[in-house]
C-alpha cells in the first residue's frame, strides 16, 4: 500500500471517530440520572408544569384589565412563587416553608442543554451584557455571545439579562420564526 | 507561481483553519451566534454542529500540513470559507470571500516540494 493511502486512511479514520465522539458527547437525549434525583427530591415535574399552567391562567383572568407592564411583573412574580413552593396538587394552598432547593439544580452549563436545570435566581445571577442568561419559555438561554449582534441593539436585548424574558421577548418578536431559531441554537437548559 | 509563495500560502491556511478549529473545539458556545438562522430549525443541538465543523477544520489543515491531497482540501476549504462568505454576509462575509479565493489559487496551482503528494 502506498504511503500516501496509508496517511489517507489513517487521517480519515481519525476524522469518522473524532465526529462520532462528538455526536456521542453532545447528543440531545434527557440525562436520566437527574430524573431519578428529581423524583427522589419529591418533585413531579408533570406536576410543576402543570402547576405553572393553572397559576398562569388564574394570573391572566385577574389581570384582564391591567397594563402590559403588570402583566410582565405577574409573570415573573407567578415564576417565582412556582420556584419557592413546594410542589402539590392543590394549587391554592399555601405554604409557609420555602421548598428546600433540589439537589439537580445546577449552577453552570455542561455541553447538553437537556442536562441542565436552573433556577430563576441562578439565571438572576447572569445579570450583566458581559454574562447574559435569560429564561424564555421555560427555556434557559445564555445570550452573552449575540448581545452584541442583536439587530435591535444592545440596550434592548440586556434588558432581558438575568431575569425571565418570556413577555418582553413575545412582545417584541412574537412567533417570528427567524428569532425562535436564531434562540433556539443559544440554549443552554430548562428553567426548573 | 514559486515554491516558496505556495509554501507561505498553504502554511497560512494551515493556521488559519487550525486556529479556528481549536477554537471552535474548546469554547462552541462563543461561535454560536455565528451559525445561520435556520440552523435552528434543523434537531442537531448548535453547539455540536460547531464542534464538529471545527473538528473538520483542524483535520484539514492537519491534511494541508503533511501534503496531502493538498488541491482537493485546498478546494474544499475554499467552498467551506465560500459557504460561511454567503451564510455570514456582511465584513465577515467578504473577508472569508477573499480568504477563499486564495484557497482557489491554492488548489489550481501544482504542489510544492515540501508536501506527500509530491514525493
Amino acid at each position: 500500500m502506498k504511503k500516501k493511502t496509508l496517511i489517507t486512511l489513517i487521517v480519515g479514520t481519525i476524522f469518522i471517530i473524532g465526529s462520532g465522539v462528538i455526536v456521542y458527547v453532545k447528543r440531545p437525549i434527557m440525562n436520566l440520572e437527574n430524573i431519578e434525583l428529581v423524583k427522589n427530591n419529591d418533585t413531579n415535574p408533570v406536576a410543576e408544569s402543570e402547576n405553572i399552567e393553572e397559576t398562569k391562567e388564574e394570573g391572566d383572568t385577574q389581570d384582564e384589565n391591567k397594563d402590559s407592564e403588570q402583566v410582565v411583573e405577574n409573570k415573573e412574580v407567578v415564576q417565582q412563587k412556582v420556584i419557592d413552593t413546594p410542589v402539590s396538587n392543590n394549587v391554592d394552598e399555601p405554604t409557609s416553608d420555602p421548598a428546600p432547593a433540589p439537589e439537580t439544580v445546577a449552577t453552570k452549563p455542561s455541553t447538553n442543554p437537556q442536562k441542565n436545570i436552573f433556577s430563576l435566581q441562578i439565571v438572576a445571577q447572569h445579570n450583566s451584557s458581559t454574562n447574559c442568561w435569560t429564561a424564555i419559555n421555560g427555556n434557559v438561554y445564555d445570550i452573552t455571545s449575540f448581545v452584541s449582534q442583536h439587530p435591535g441593539g444592545v440596550d434592548k436585548i440586556s434588558r432581558l439579562c438575568g431575569i425571565d424574558g418570556t413577555a418582553q421577548f413575545t412582545n417584541q418578536h412574537g412567533s417570528t420564526k427567524k428569532a425562535q431559531a436564531s434562540l433556539s441554537l443559544l440554549k443552554i437548559g430548562q428553567l426548573n | 507561481m514559486n515554491q516558496n509563495s505556495l509554501k507561505l500560502l498553504r502554511f497560512g491556511y494551515v493556521v488559519l483553519f487550525a486556529w479556528f478549529g481549536v477554537m471552535q473545539l474548546l469554547y462552541p458556545q462563543m461561535w454560536l451566534s455565528y451559525l445561520p438562522e435556520w440552523i435552528g430549525y434543523l434537531p442537531i443541538p448548535g453547539e455540536m454542529l460547531v464542534t464538529l465543523n471545527g473538528w473538520f477544520e483542524i483535520i484539514a489543515a492537519i491534511m494541508l500540513l503533511i501534503g496531502v491531497h493538498t488541491r482537493i482540501v485546498s478546494f474544499l476549504l475554499a467552498m467551506h470559507l465560500f459557504f460561511i462568505a454567503y451564510t455570514a454576509g456582511g465584513a465577515v462575509g467578504m473577508r472569508d470571500f477573499v480568504l477563499g479565493i486564495l484557497g482557489i489559487s491554492m488548489a489550481m496551482c501544482s504542489v510544492d516540494d515540501w508536501t506527500l503528494d509530491s514525493r
